[in-house]
């Protein structure tokens, strides 16, 4: 019985083993290869634990391990307490601010996370401008920066954005009759959010949470850019950056963050079990919305701007570097100029060409499979079709650098046929390739959650009509899914433009690296960070308006399945 | 709701009074003038067909919609600029939106749990309540586990527990079996008596509103038309809209007249001439209802005390008690219910009939 389905629906069976196979060669296998080594004896090949013997044997290790699960924590915490402010002022109000909350909101998502750490430390380090002012004034300093601060602060900022979409998303689908209840039964304000509203969200609450803990957990760049060696991904790539690639410890660790990042992930999805509410009944729904009184749109404001400041300060500081000429002990650069931005165009613009057609390219990669996937696990009946979720997700658990040298391992022998000496592991496209992989999960959680809310019946009505099921598919499930499916895009797009630790690994000459390589490159050094910077604003724009436009479909989509309620 | 030892009775209901209602959405005028008042104890339906207004005037009431005009007064206190949760009324939704994160016994404690009642008190409270609507067994379930029955009535104990002033229902039925819905509504009404709580039911379907409803207010188009309880409706309607939204009515126009000192009704093609107890002259309707005619053969000997009409059998609807037939008489069809009896049969179509209208159940409508 359970084969038949299979032979009744050769289209889903065909697109599933498809996605299948593509799973399989550029996630599966690169990973298993980096466990394997792990696990094997650099010399003799034979099975073995030692590894894992010398790792716990090492005291940074050790501290290296707990340091990264504390950023991750403490990362989720303080990037909870920016999101839930804002997304309860865009969900219940009628407020102005609500449209710079969305888009701010995204911007933090567009800048790679390194590149504001750099920003971040000129104005919050020890020397920075704001410890300068403080200092200055009052006579003390605040430690933002110090050790695994500067990391949580950098990081918080950055990622936040995934908690603040996710709850937004949830609070909108909750429906108004299920605060209207509670107020009628003499709940209302906070008690009211806490009660109803908060649970309600929950689960796109602890999706937005666990993707922000496995994204600190995993991130390279900003502890290194930061100068934190001593957690976890840094040491992976410092041993393999350091003694090569035939070095077991690195492999060690990725196991390491794979593993932890998938128990995370794991934990996630147990806390969601059957608690996916989908609580729209009519149409349209969402949460009442109301004017602000005059005092709360004081507060609204006020709490809307210190955080959007924060959220800025990464970008602000960056203007300032790629505009200014030397930037040291003082409050604000010497003197500025636009010789960075010059310099930058006329040197190395393949930087921006790479990274538009990479990043597009990896997201409509992403949107296909992950609409494709959401349809097989939610709407069919395929065996298996669980696993090419799971599958598919657990690409989120695998940190950039882990795919970065699984690919290496596995790729470097094939050769491009038709490129002269053209590794396949080397080439722009293996980039891409590993690019979507690694951001699939956004856009399938995406896809998923666009198609939840979906009611199967209007796609059972197209069938009784007799549109047949791919028909279904483009003309009913795809363009209910558009909003979410947009928002997968968005999300896979940035984030394509802001990966970096596989791309260190991937690229191999400079002329194939997208932007976050040659901010990374030119950051490197003192003397390149102007450059870096005015790389760094020049992705900051390009995805920033490419966001905005896509924002703006999105808003205007939703405005026309907006219905009327009935009475 | 199979218990009857559990008499939770308000001590003393409430009326409600709303008094010159007026409210828009941007430039749809929705409510339009709405004076009303419902009698402490009173079990009260807003009666009309969707779009007119009737949900848009019980969240009103709930506080859920702030109109532009008037005054929504509970007992003795202007509740119009009262927020919601300070209103104590139990408002049951028609979606029911139950909280699929809380079990039943959660659900129902939440309002207790609102007003800080100490932890023995809830629990007291809300083992009475599940009791009452007879889900007990069921207290640890989530929403979702529930049948639509069952979530129907967590609904109302959930709102009921808190004891409110007024019980506000939004079509609570209109998500059940139709089964289910007849047995709910005796439920309701029985539940409303125990619990002697004003009560306000909305509904589109006027046999709901007729069974359960001690008074009803037909609405249409944002206004009033008629407030009486269901038989004063049905026997004496105020405008042709209540007369064809409750029952089925051959409405007849024409003029009246005073002839001999007796009003007397024409129609407009002076096929149909009827005596009238009460009306004023000038252009107006009739309204009779399918019972009050009798349909008989041609040439048989007419009723006493009744007006004859000549027509032919249109169209006939078996519908179990009653043979409905629709007579055309000149240029009308006239509706006429015969009682049906085993072993008879209908009279085919075509068939020449004289109709029997009862002169005493023709109601004279001026316009």
């Amino acid at each position: 019985m359970a084969i038949s389905e299979f032979r009744k629906h050769p289209g889903q069976t065909a697109a599933m083993l498809l996605i299948s196979l593509f799973l399989l060669a550029f996630l599966v296998i690169p990973v298993v290869q980096v466990v394997f080594v792990a696990f094997m004896d650099a010399t003799t090949g034979q099975f073995t634990l030692l590894n894992f013997k010398d790792f716990f044997n090492t005291a940074l290790f050790r501290e290296s391990f707990w340091n990264s699960i504390y950023v991750g924590c403490m990362s989720v915490l303080v990037a909870s307490a920016f999101s839930m402010p804002l997304a309860y002022f865009t969900s219940r109000f009628e407020f102005r601010g609500a449209v710079i909350i969305q888009s701010l909101g995204i911007i933090p998502l567009i800048m790679p996370p390194f590149v504001g750490a750099v920003a971040m430390l000129m104005l919050f380090g020890r020397n920075g401008s704001v410890n300068l002012l403080l200092d200055q004034w009052f006579g003390f300093t605040i430690p933002f920066m110090e050790g695994l601060n500067g990391v949580i602060f950098v990081q918080s900022i950055h990622y936040f954005p995934f908690i603040l979409i996710n709850l937004s998303a949830a609070l909108q689908n909750i429906d108004r009759a299920m605060e209207e209840s509670a107020q009628n039964l003499g709940c209302s304000g906070l008690r009211l959010f806490r009660r109803i509203v908060l649970p309600l969200a929950m689960p796109g609450y602890v999706a937005g949470a666990s993707l922000v803990f496995l994204k600190v957990f995993d991130d390279l760049g900003t502890p290194l850019l930061l100068n934190v060696n001593n957690m976890l991904a840094p040491q992976a790539y410092l041993r393999i950056a350091s003694i090569g690639i035939k070095d077991p410890m690195g492999y060690v660790i990725s196991v390491f963050l794979v593993v932890i990042a998938l128990s995370s992930m794991w934990l996630a999805m147990l806390a969601l079990k059957g608690k996916e509410y989908a609580t729209v009944q009519k149409g349209g729904g969402g949460l009442a919305k109301r004017r602000m009184r005059p005092w709360e749109k004081v507060f609204a404001w006020m709490i809307v701007l210190v955080i959007m400041s924060l959220v800025l300060a990464p970008h602000f500081g960056l203007t300032l570097l790629s505009f200014g000429t030397i930037w040291s002990y003082s409050v604000l650069p010497d003197a500025f100029t636009f010789d960075h931005f010059v310099s930058i165009f006329a040197e190395t613009p393949e930087y921006m060409t790479n990274t538009v057609l990479y990043s597009s390219l990896a997201g409509i990669i992403d949107v296909v499979l992950g609409t494709a996937i959401a349809y097989i696990v939610l709407r069919t009946k395929l065996i298996g079709r669980q696993w090419l979720d799971y599958t598919a997700m657990a690409a989120v658990a695998i940190p950039g650098l882990v795919i970065g040298i699984g690919y290496l391992r596995t790729f470097f022998g094939y050769q491009v046929p038709w490129l002269e000496n053209q590794s396949f592991a080397t080439w722009w496209v293996a980039i891409v390739i590993a690019l979507s992989i690694r951001r699939l999960p956004y856009a399938l959680r995406a896809c998923t959650a666009a198609l939840q809310q979906v009611s199967a019946s209007l796609e059972e009505s197209a069938e009784n009509l007799g549109a047949s099921k791919f028909s279904t598919v483009r003309k009913i499930a795809v363009p209910l899914m558009a909003g979410g499916i947009l928002a997968g895009f968005v999300t896979s797009f940035a984030n394509a433009a802001v990966e970096l630790g596989m791309t260190l690994m991937l690229v191999s000459k400079n002329s194939d690296g997208p932007l976050s390589y040659g901010i990374y490159v030119y950051m490197q050094s003192a003397a390149g960070r102007g450059s870096g910077a005015a790389l760094g604003i020049v992705a900051v724009l390009v995805v920033g308006i490419c966001t905005l436009l896509s924002h703006i479909v999105i808003e205007r989509r939703q405005r026309k399945y907006v219905m009327g309620r009935t009475d | 709701m199979n218990n009857t030892e559990h008499v939770t009775a308000t001590t003393s209901a409430v009326g409600v009074r709303l008094e010159g209602i007026d409210l828009s959405f941007g430039k749809t005028h929705v409510l339009k003038g709405i004076d009303l008042q419902i009698e402490p104890g009173e079990f009260f339906a807003f009666l009309g067909p969707s779009g007119c207004g009737k949900t848009t005037l019980l969240r009103l009431i709930a506080g859920f919609e702030s109109a532009q005009a008037g005054r929504v007064i509970i007992g003795n206190q202007e509740v119009s600029h009262l927020p919601p949760w300070r209103r104590n009324l139990g408002m049951v939704f028609q979606s029911y939106a139950l909280w699929p994160h809380m079990t039943v016994r959660k659900n129902v404690a939440f309002g207790l749990e609102e007003r800080r009642i100490p932890r023995n008190e809830i629990n007291k409270r809300v083992e009475r309540a599940l009791d009452l609507v007879g889900l007990l067994d069921l207290a640890r379930r989530r929403p979702s586990q529930l049948s639509g029955g069952q979530q129907q009535r967590v609904a109302l104990a959930r709102t009921i527990v808190i004891e409110p002033q007024v019980l506000l229902l939004d079509e609570p039925l209109s998500n059940l079996d139709a089964k289910l819905r007849v047995q709910m509504r005796r439920e309701l009404r029985q539940l409303q008596r125990k619990l002697s709580v004003t009560t306000i039911f909305v509904t589109h379907d006027q046999e709901e509103a007729n069974t359960t409803a001690d008074r009803i207010a037909v609405i249409n188009d944002g206004i009033v038309q008629q407030i009486g309880s269901p038989m004063e409706l049905y026997d004496r309607p105020a405008n042709l809209f209540v007369a064809n939204f409750l029952g089925v009515a051959n409405v007849v126009e024409g003029s009246m007249t005073e002839e001999n000192g007796k009003v007397v009704f024409h129609s407009s093609d002076g096929v149909v001439v009827v005596p009238v107890t009460a009306g004023n002259q000038g252009p107006s309707s009739i309204v009779f209802r399918p019972q009050n005619l009798t349909i008989l053969p041609q040439d048989t000997k007419p009723q006493p005390g009744t007006t004859q009409l000549t027509g032919k059998v249109e169209h006939k609807e078996f519908l179990g008690g009653v043979v409905r037939y629709r007579v055309a008489v000149g240029g009308h069809f006239i509706l006429v219910d015969a009682p049906h009896q085993r072993g008879e049969t209908a009279m085919p179509e075509g068939t020449p009939v004289t109709l029997c209208l009862n002169d005493d159940q023709v109601i004279g409508l001026t316009h």
